[in-house]
């Protein structure tokens, strides 16, 4: 969205102001000036914001990665987005450029509406406008996203979703990344919905993915009331992407099953053409046995349950009283044979 | 009375597991006579073990150090999230696996707790081995006006706390109301809560000194809870809360739910769940039981987005352990989501104000 309006000069302290990873595809020199005015922001919208005060999110995650600790009176470059999280907050892009928080510590800038017990306020910001190009046009995600995928046979696609936040998904998936690359594969992981935020993605680079990407690269800070047409296009985009001189693809898919996009996504057919394999995460043995029936009726290739019900032995041998999936724990998955059995007949097809 | 027995040394503390001991009479101590599941033993906390902590009986937890001679129960005792226990191997080395008072072999060996050596069984003066008193049921049939059960779906659901806010909340609205949790670990300071949240009694697994379920058949477990449920009937409670614990996939849970009895003892269901897809699963499975399930609680209800999740998904309300505790919200949960039956005498007053 470029409206171009009067723009104001950047303040004179723009130089340190810290740039969030949710933003990282926004270079800052493209960064000319403020549009401050009555302006309704829109999701992607890049902001300049001063830290009033400090809530939950003590620290903002700059795109290198590092989490550096925010004061009172810091400047911060964020997104605005919507955000679900059921163990953080539910917040929504404001009407305005009013006072508003920073909802995520990837970089989000929104109003919560709803938050866990166990969180505190979100971090106060005062938004000095947003961000706008030398033609005084907004500047926002979208307008640097990755360009249309190129189309190419895709490699086997192993999907990690799970029943909730915090179920166990992302170090999953960073398992099988781990055990998939000990078995030779060149592994390139994705994650398509959630909120945008460097801990996954770094998580599976560290576990050996040659290419991360994430919705923030295909333009969007966060997935949450994201049009459904478009959540299927940035899952068909992403892996696209990801798979280019890939021969397997890991795909993370936040939240749970009872989350909108998530469930979606998961009967849509650009998911279901090319999922090779599923992996669910659960928390307790009930979660996973919930998942299993909920993946199995969706008709769904689901492989292994995992996640959190694996840390501890009574649990994982109560889900297997309870379900007929493989239950494997994360270092079962680190070894790669079971996601190697899974895998390899579709690979060979692809050959 | 065996030469060697003595008396049971003044000043011996007597934890939790211990606290159905009659104390009135005298007691004394045989080294010759074995542990063994269930039974109670004098023990010493051995030199070189660290202080540790032990609930006594009447409630305060005191700190024991070595040297200090403490009654303990040694059993075959199940704690997921804890210690457990075997019985001790052969001699008398054992260790305070629960600050409530019972003591074996810790599982697995590597676990670091107190040891103690066990100095021998606790008998009374015609040399038989004391056990503490357990409920006497005069009749399984009875039960509270409303009996409400609480089931936990997986551990960490905090059914406890759920248990407790729906506790004072019939405390509030003027009920006599009681509480049961017929096994599980051992929890003191669960029991004492409830007590001073209002409970006209509170039982737990030392009243049917029931350590560890594994092995134990369904319909026992179905008894025990007949049994504690009869008791509460016999204190005049209008209410009883029974507490189901450990999860519905473990396996004393598990089992139960396969083999209800003819009547399930209660007459409404409370599901303590930590997620949403675990209300749904818990939903789905209990409704094959035709069990009333009325609302969701626990661990969930912090989250305003889970709890959204498990209604759309349920129908059920979800409810925090604030609003349980408000009389307005219980009064109506009981209202509309009850059909009590048609056996119960009378209502509690206040339920049908």
């Amino acid at each position: 969205m470029n409206t171009a309006i009067e723009s104001f000069p950047l303040p004179a302290d723009f130089a340190r102001a810290r740039q969030a990873f949710a933003t990282r595809r926004v270079p800052s020199a493209a960064m000319k000036g403020l549009l401050p005015g009555p302006l309704r922001p829109a999701v992607g919208d890049l902001v300049l914001a001063r830290v009033e005060k400090i809530g939950q999110h003590k620290q903002s995650e700059l795109v290198n990665g590092r989490k550096a600790t925010l004061h009172p009176g810091d400047l911060v470059i964020l997104a605005y987005g919507n955000r679900y999280a059921p163990d953080q907050f539910e917040a929504f892009v404001p009407l305005d450029l009013g006072p508003c928080r920073m909802i995520a510590g990837g970089g989000l800038a929104g109003r919560d509406v709803a938050r866990h017990a166990s969180m505190a306020e979100p971090t106060a910001i005062r938004p000095l406008g947003l961000l706008c190009d030398g033609q005084g046009g907004r500047l926002n995600l979208r307008d640097y996203a990755l360009p249309a995928a190129p189309q190419a046979p895709l490699p086997p696609v192993v999907v990690v979703c799970g029943s909730s936040m915090n179920a166990g998904k992302t170090h999953s998936a960073a398992m099988i990344i781990r055990g998939l690359c000990a078995q030779g594969y060149r592994v390139g992981a994705c994650k398509v919905t959630g909120t945008g935020s460097g801990n996954d993605l770094w998580k599976m680079h560290d576990a050996g993915a040659l290419r991360v990407l994430d919705f923030v690269d295909a333009g969007w800070p966060s997935t949450y009331l994201t049009p459904l047409p478009v959540l299927e296009r940035i899952y068909t985009d992403l892996i696209a992407h990801t798979a280019i001189d890939m021969n397997v693809v890991v795909v993370e898919i936040a939240d749970g099953l009872g989350q909108a996009e998530t469930a979606h996504l998961l009967r849509c057919d650009a998911l279901r053409q090319t999922a090779t394999a599923l992996v669910y995460a659960a928390p307790d043995p009930m979660a996973a046995a919930a998942g299993e029936r909920w993946l199995v009726e969706a008709g769904l290739p689901l492989v292994a349950l995992s996640g959190l019900v694996t840390a501890r032995a009574e649990d994982s041998e109560e889900t297997r009283a309870l379900v007929k999936t493989p239950v494997l724990s994360a270092g079962q998955l680190a070894l790669g044979d079971a996601m190697r059995r899974c895998i390899d007949p579709a690979l060979r097809a692809v050959a | 009375m065996s030469p060697s027995s003595f008396p049971l040394p003044r000043g011996t503390r007597i934890p939790d597991s211990g606290r159905q001991l009659d104390l009135a009479q005298q007691l004394w101590v045989d080294p010759e006579q074995p542990a063994e599941d269930g039974a109670v033993m004098l023990a010493r906390l051995d030199a070189d073990a660290a202080p540790a902590t032990l609930n006594l009986a009447e409630g305060r937890a005191a700190t024991l150090f070595p040297g200090d001679l403490v009654v303990v129960v040694t059993a075959r005792y199940r704690a997921p999230l804890a210690v457990s226990c075997d019985l001790p191997l052969c001699g008398m080395g054992a260790a305070l696996v629960c600050p409530d008072g019972i003591a074996g072999q810790p599982l697995p060996d590597s676990l670091r707790v107190p040891s103690l050596s066990l100095l021998g069984r606790v008998v009374d003066s015609s040399d038989r081995a004391v056990r503490p008193a357990t409920l006497k049921l005069a009749s399984g049939s009875q039960r509270p006006v409303l009996t409400l059960c609480v089931l936990s779906v997986a551990r960490g659901a905090r059914a406890a706390a759920l248990t407790h806010a729906l506790l004072r909340g019939f405390v509030s609205l003027g009920t006599r109301v009681g509480a049961a949790r017929p096994f599980g670990m051992l929890n003191a300071s669960e029991r004492w809560r409830q007590l001073d949240a209002g409970a006209v009694a509170a039982f737990d697994p030392v009243d049917l000194q029931r350590w560890c379920t594994d092995g134990v058949p369904p319909s026992l477990l179905w008894h025990d809870c007949d049994e504690q449920l009869a008791e509460l009937a016999a204190l005049n409670c209008d209410v009883g809360l029974l507490r189901l614990p450990g999860g519905m996939a473990s396996n004393a849970i598990y089992q139960m739910l396969n083999a209800p009895p003819p009547t399930l003892p209660f007459d409404g269901l409370i599901i303590a769940a930590a997620d949403a897809m675990a209300a749904v699963e818990a939903c789905h499975r209990l409704a094959n039981l035709s069990a009333p399930v009325i609302a969701i609680g626990g661990a969930i209800s912090q989250s305003p987005l889970a709890m959204r999740e498990a209604t759309l998904a349920t129908g059920l309300p979800v409810l925090s352990n604030n609003a349980l505790a408000q009389t307005s919200e219980l009064q109506r949960l009981v209202s509309e989501g009850l059909q009590a039956p048609s056996s119960i005498p009378r209502a509690p007053l206040a339920l049908a104000a």
